[in-house]
């Protein structure tokens, strides 16, 4: 089994239900405030892809056991307002994520990013890279350039 | 100083090795530091080369 980069189902539903809020104009939600969001690193053992609705839990996810590894992961601080250009419309979170002095021994090679406002805390994306583990280090997400074409949250 | 799974060391008695590695989605620098034939500490640094997209499909009535 492994990860598969996807958009998530789930989220495209949500989309339409206005489920989620990437910037402050989200009427359907609380007026002025943006959801929140979060990125957890999963093991290459996993098996996320566009089937997954929600985080619902560790299972697969890298441990907090030993690791310095925090359980569902980092806040993401906020996300560039949506933008639209050419029919594209986009956002991408404004920082990277960063998971400081981690011993990860396990590989892990996808990141699950969700909603933590929702309390059903549905997913939005799974991204996937090269496996890797760390010693003692910082596991660091550089963004894409937020621009039709590369930003990390599309809709085409 | 860095910091080790030892403590923080001295960066001039380790030896840094960096590794790029590339795919479709992302670009992953690896840096790792090495003691005695150990590797005491790795940074690794992941640039997600493109997001992804969802795609309009509009059904018939």
């Amino acid at each position: 089994m492994a990860n598969t980069q996807a958009i998530c189902n789930s989220f495209k539903q949500d989309l339409l239900n206005a489920v989620h809020a990437f910037s402050t104009n989200n009427p359907a939600h609380t007026a002025g405030v943006a959801d929140s969001f979060k990125a957890a690193l999963f093991l290459q053992s996993a098996t996320l892809d566009a089937a997954i609705t929600s985080y619902t839990g560790t299972a697969g996810e890298v441990s907090s056991s030993g690791t310095n590894y925090p359980t569902a992961g980092v806040a993401i601080a906020s996300w560039n307002a949506p933008t639209l250009t050419g029919g594209v419309a986009f956002t991408t979170p404004t920082a990277s994520f960063e998971f400081p002095n981690v011993t990860i021994a396990t590989p892990f090679d996808c990141c699950l990013i969700y909603n933590n406002t929702i309390a059903s805390k549905n997913a939005v994306m799974v991204c996937t890279f090269g496996a890797q583990t760390i010693t003692a280090g910082t596991v660091t997400l550089s963004m894409p350039t937020n621009a039709s074409g590369t930003a990390l949250l599309q809709l085409a | 100083m860095i910091h080790t799974k030892y403590g923080d060391m001295e960066e001039s008695l380790l030896e840094r090795k960096e590794i790029i590695s590339e795919d479709e989605n992302a670009k992953t620098i690896r840096t790792e530091y090495w003691f005695s034939g150990e590797e005491v500490r790795s940074d690794v640094h992941i640039i997600i080369k493109k997001g992804l997209d969802v795609k309009q499909i509009m059904g018939d009535l």
